[in-house]
């Protein structure tokens, strides 16, 4: 259709004829539509019309059913293209080739989900312990490394303590001297 | 809930390590030696073998042998103990800090307080006071976490 097809266009005649398309003008609003129309406007207007009552027809026959929530797509999607091909071509497929990989797909993903999930985790920890743990547990420079003296006062004036670090011993010794002799035991 | 026995035994498997890391706790050994020095050394008792070396080459010593010693279980946050001897004795008070121990040193000379001290304990060197001479020798106190 071409809009001269439409002699009296008040700027809505493409809404009037996408309305008579769909059949949705009432009584009058159809006959009025039409009798608007020359004989050649009125041919090219059936022709369209029905060339999109067949588009119609072919879309709602090959359209797909919504898919619902959006739990296990994979396994309905799977079992939907499954039951297509079987029905397509039922000599080459049996059904019950088709019904275990269905249930393969809705059943398993949970435990793959949670394997998948501690293999994960067991690489990880592996990553770990192989190399993070070792970083962690190795020493740390000195004083962290060596025993630390932080304080070392005496009472008597005549006693002295100094606290001191043997690099060579890996030792800290805190020298106290001063202190009375103590004379040996005798058994 | 069969497929989740897998992954908890190795879970279990993997953690094994940290719960008996946990369970097991340092033990701070501390002891008073009479180190002296004489023609024929005997060998230094056990508990003195991995000091040997060190005592000998800070105090020149060559015979190393225990008057006392203790041996204390770090359990608690705080630990207390006392090292005693005839003449000299040694209170110990620990609190754990960065994963060693802080020790306060308090070392008497009979019942008359002669030192005290505040030292950081670490696992991988000893600390060693010089204490008086004694007899032909000399009183060192070790402590050391083992």
């Amino acid at each position: 259709m071409k809009r001269s097809d439409f002699p009296a266009d008040d700027g809505r005649a493409d809404e009037r004829f996408t309305a008579w398309l769909d059949g949705r003008l009432t009584e009058a609003e159809r006959a009025e539509f039409e009798a608007a129309l020359d004989a050649g406007a009125r041919d090219r207007a059936e022709a369209e019309r029905s060339e999109a009552l067949k588009l119609g027809d072919l879309l709602r026959r090959h359209a797909m059913g919504p898919v619902r929530g959006c739990e296990g797509l994979n396994a309905q999607v799977l079992a939907r293209i499954q039951a297509e091909t079987a029905a397509v071509d039922a000599a080459s497929e049996t059904p019950a080739e088709v019904a275990p990989m269905a249930v393969a797909g809705g059943s398993k993903p949970l435990g793959r989900l949670v394997w998948g999930g501690f293999g994960g985790l067991a690489a990880a920890a592996v990553l770990f312990f192989a190399f993070v743990q070792p970083v962690l547990n190795r020493p740390g420079p000195p004083p962290e490394y060596y025993a630390q003296a932080f304080k070392a006062t005496t009472a008597d004036p005549t006693i002295s303590a100094v606290a001191v670090h043997s690099e060579a011993d890996q030792a800290t010794v805190i020298w106290i001297d001063g202190l009375d002799y103590v004379p040996a035991q005798k058994n | 809930m069969r497929f989740l026995r897998g992954p908890l035994f190795f879970l279990l498997l993997l953690l094994t390590p940290l719960f008996a890391k946990a369970a097991g706790s340092d033990v701070v050994w501390s002891g008073l030696v009479y180190a002296s020095t004489v023609p024929n050394p005997t060998p230094p008792p056990l508990e003195l073998v991995s000091f040997t070396a060190k005592l000998q080459h800070i105090f020149g010593y060559n015979q190393l042998q225990i008057v006392g010693q203790h041996s204390q279980e770090m359990g608690a946050a705080v630990e207390q103990w006392l090292l005693p001897a005839n003449q000299i004795s040694l209170l110990v008070n620990s609190r754990r800090a960065q994963g060693n121990y802080q020790l306060d040193l308090q070392l008497f000379q009979g019942s008359r307080p002669a030192v005290h001290s505040v030292v950081m304990l670490s696992r991988q060197s000893p600390i060693f006071l010089k204490g008086p001479l004694y007899g032909e020798g000399q009183l060192i106190i070790i402590l050391s976490l083992k």
